[in-house]
């Protein structure tokens, strides 16, 4: 008798058993959405904290690079001035990663939008070539840039600016102090920004993966870096209508080619694209 | 403008405060500072004249958004520039929000907070345009 009521509970069992592990896989999904919130909301607040004494940092080191320049000796203001650029160059460099951070916690969090206004792309790429000429002639690389004239587009200036930033950053870091070039072409109904370097290159199977978020194709031993950059570049290309992609051999270089749309995009504001 | 180099900085953080009186004294300007919106609406009511406010969004007791908001109500300070100081990522939007001569993304470089400040001390206040 016993054995035969054992028998008739035991399809309950089962599905209590089955019940238990939906409630149980529900909670930690629950718990997983709960935890991703919070790292999320952290990264914001954290890097909203580190700007601050960024803020004092950079505009004090500015003023006393002035300074220095303004002073008369000759002799250590050399010296002094070379330092005083390391720490700037250093302080810029921290407040990319903490914009990094911040941006891809907005991108996680469906937070992130552009905001498109008329714009000419070629002053944008020949602005910011100009901007890291110094830093090419520190590592060693011929920094060039080529374009057909000015290419007007609608576009979020400042993010196709930080694209260029992206794109030109790691061209002179994984460049193996190979000459880049940024070659800006366009049609009547898009623009094509080619970002090229002679450097180290990508294995095919890590083409895709690079656009991930944290992903790299080198080792973070070897080369520094949070692996957020090309994820947010991809992010405000998609974001404009546009594409990226990268044509590389490994030890020949590699030629990012980003291509966006000169037309009015429709998505605009915090509810338009991209949201993560 | 009336040519006055008299600039109000109002940021909660007294390290940025006191850092941008600092290089702004340094670059020929007079500097005033209030930790907040409520401190710095008391000084311009009590005869403050800027010739243009620095203005940080995030702030307590009265934030950029409703000091702006309550600039604007007042005619006699409406006029006053406003250059915004934030660390968030869209800040052109949120130049088109306040009417505000333009915004400094934190951290900022000196030459561009000068080449703001020329720009907006050059330029009628946007506040003013309707």
């Amino acid at each position: 008798m016993r054995g035969g009521r054992s028998r008739r509970w035991k399809p309950f069992r089962a599905l209590l058993r089955i019940r238990t592990a939906e409630r149980d896989a529900h909670e930690l999904a629950t718990e997983l959405r709960e935890a991703v919130r919070i790292r999320d909301e952290f990264l914001t607040i954290a890097a909203h904290e580190l700007k601050t004494p960024l803020t004092s940092l950079q505009l004090q080191l500015d003023s006393l690079a002035n300074a220095l320049e303004n002073a008369p000796s000759a002799g250590p203001k050399s010296m002094l001035l070379g330092k005083v650029d390391t720490a700037i160059r250093q302080t810029t460099r921290l407040a990319v990663l903490v914009d990094d951070l911040l941006d891809v916690s907005s991108i996680t969090q469906g937070r992130f939008a552009i905001h498109p206004e008329e714009a000419d792309l070629e002053r944008i790429v020949r602005d910011v070539v100009s901007r890291f000429s110094s830093e090419a002639a520190r590592v060693g690389c011929a920094l060039t840039v080529e374009t057909p004239g000015p290419v007007a587009a609608r576009v979020d200036r400042l993010r196709i600016e930080q694209v260029c930033e992206n794109l030109i950053t790691n061209a002179l870091k994984y460049g193996c102090a190979k000459p880049v070039h940024a070659q800006l072409t366009a049609t009547d109904s898009k623009a094509r920004l080619i970002v090229r370097d002679g450097g180290i290159g990508i294995a095919p199977e890590d083409r895709e993966r690079i656009f991930g978020r944290f992903e790299r194709a080198v080792s973070a031993n070897h080369y520094g870096g949070l692996g957020l950059g090309l994820f947010i570049t991809h992010r405000i290309v998609e974001a404009h209508g546009g594409t990226i992609h990268v044509e590389s051999e490994l030890l020949q270089g590699s030629a990012f080619v980003v291509e966006l749309p000169r037309a009015p995009i429709q998505a605009e504001g915090p509810s338009g694209k991209p949201s993560a | 403008m009336s040519g006055s180099r008299l600039i109000l900085v109002v940021d909660d953080d007294p390290d940025i405060r006191d850092t941008l009186s600092e290089v702004l004294s340094e670059q020929g300007f007079e500097v005033r500072t209030a930790p907040n919106g409520r401190e710095a609406l008391r000084a311009l009511r009590h005869g403050l004249s800027p010739a243009l406010i620095l203005l940080d969004v995030m702030m307590p007791v009265m934030d950029g958004w409703q000091f702006r908001a309550e600039q604007l109500r007042a005619p006699e300070l409406a006029s006053i520039p406003v250059v915004l100081l934030s660390a968030h990522s869209n800040v052109r939007d949120m130049a088109d929000r306040t009417k505000a001569s333009g915004v400094l993304k934190k951290p900022l470089r000196l030459k561009d907070l000068l080449a703001m400040l020329k720009r907006a001390l050059e330029a009628p206040a946007p506040g003013l345009e309707e």
